[in-house]
């Protein structure tokens, strides 16, 4: 039992003198963004998010534009260019060799800066930048006979600021916890170590989301079929025109 | 006396394919990979690995135009899940008869198979040459089907 104590001790007593540093609390391991703000411009959590300083001057926000001093020169960017949306495409293309067009379509889809995910036998799965889908599926469109086709918007915009401003909350807190360190006792100490435990967790769990949430921002997915899969059996429907109702493929397989 | 007996019995099978043949108030040249089940009262082929055609005749009624019962049977088999294959085809034969093709792709089993429908429509008769097969091996014979459709002629 001391002996636990003791270790818990030695793992409270590194974490405030820097010899462990958690990973929540070590450089982030996101996809790089914008610049921090200055020191002097650290702001509440809440504020945080991807939206552009109203003012065009430096911002209290986590994401706000580089500054050095100077007021910047450039505009915000267009509201569309700030939405981080969510890309899915699906196409049902009928092609006379599948084999072929399976490899043209991967060869395609890694010119544009993509790559595929997942290649079988009766389609392709791809991931590529956003900027190139409308050009990959329009050259896509002239390589068959296209049976069907969709496509899927979502904003993430929203969703993604949640995170932000949850994982700064969170960053904050566990800094905080930190300087508690050196005013408690033992016994504080050890309830301190447990919340900073929790709390990394939670940490990583918001970077983790926060890593899927981006990755869909950042690239298009395109999944590819050559076999018309939309409807397993084909629904009986009887129509007015009474010989119409004997179009069949079945009765035309068994009467021939 | 046999030799008699067997000239009379073949007389006999060409009088009654002729008479098949005759029965018929329509015909169409027969698409070079194809087959044709000759006995049959109807047009009826097939191809060696199974894309198949045959003809049938249904009345037109209510009576109504070549466009009419085109797009009717194009929203008749979407409706049922059926996906239409490219455009509709609307040409004449090289009798001047007026028809329309629509293909459409229907999932049977691991396959896909291409239904298509040609409608040509005369008087109170509407003619309707159907063929099915899989996709990959109607696509194989798609041209020579299309020549063969406009051929299509009434006697």
């Amino acid at each position: 039992m001391l002996h636990l104590e003791a270790s818990r001790l030695f793992l409270a007593a590194a974490l405030v003198s820097g010899l462990v540093v958690p990973t929540a609390l070590a450089e982030p391991t996101e996809r790089p963004r914008a610049p921090a703000p200055t020191p002097s411009a650290s702001a509440p959590a809440s504020t945080a998010g991807t939206a552009p300083p109203a003012t065009g001057t430096a911002s209290a926000s986590g994401t706000a534009p580089p500054v050095s001093g100077t007021a910047p020169t450039t505009n915000p960017p267009p509201i569309d260019e700030q939405r981080q949306t969510a890309l899915v495409a699906q196409m049902t293309l009928k092609v006379k060799n599948a084999t072929d067009a399976r490899k043209n379509v991967v060869a395609a889809v890694r010119k544009r800066g993509g790559y595929p995910m997942l290649v079988t036998d009766t389609g392709v799965e791809l991931k590529l930048p956003p900027a190139a889908l409308s050009d990959f599926l329009e050259w896509l469109g002239k390589r068959g006979l296209v049976v069907d086709k969709s496509m899927e918007r979502a904003d993430l915009t929203l969703d993604i600021a949640k995170l932000e401003g949850q994982l700064k909350s969170k960053r904050t807190i566990l800094a905080e916890l930190r300087s508690f360190f050196d005013s408690s006792d033992v016994e504080a100490t050890l309830q301190i170590e447990r919340s900073m435990a929790d709390l990394v967790g939670e940490i990583e769990a918001v970077k983790g989301a926060l890593r899927v949430l981006r990755d869909r921002s950042e690239w298009a997915l395109v999944s590819v079929s050559f076999q018309f899969r939309k409807r397993e059996r084909i629904e009986y429907a009887k129509s007015q025109f009474e010989w119409m109702n004997s179009v069949k493929l079945d009765r035309f397989l068994q009467e021939f | 006396m046999m030799v008699v007996r067997s000239s009379t019995a073949l007389a006999c099978c060409l009088w009654l394919l002729t008479l098949v043949g005759c029965a018929r108030g329509y015909d169409m040249n027969r698409p070079p990979s194809f087959r044709a089940y000759e006995e049959d009262a109807h047009v009826k082929m097939i191809t060696a690995d199974g894309v198949m055609l045959k003809v049938r005749e249904v009345e037109n009624y209510p009576k109504a135009s070549l466009s009419f019962w085109s797009d009717a049977l194009t929203q008749h088999l979407e409706h049922q899940g059926f996906a239409v294959l490219g455009e509709k085809k609307c040409f004449k034969s090289q009798s001047g008869l007026e028809g329309c093709t629509v293909r459409f792709l229907s999932p049977r089993g691991a396959e896909d198979w291409v239904v298509s429908e040609t409608v040509f429509v005369s008087g109170d008769t509407i003619y309707l040459v159907e063929a099915a097969g899989e996709f990959e091996r109607f696509s194989a014979v798609e041209k020579e089907l299309d020549g063969a459709l406009a051929t299509f002629r009434l006697k």
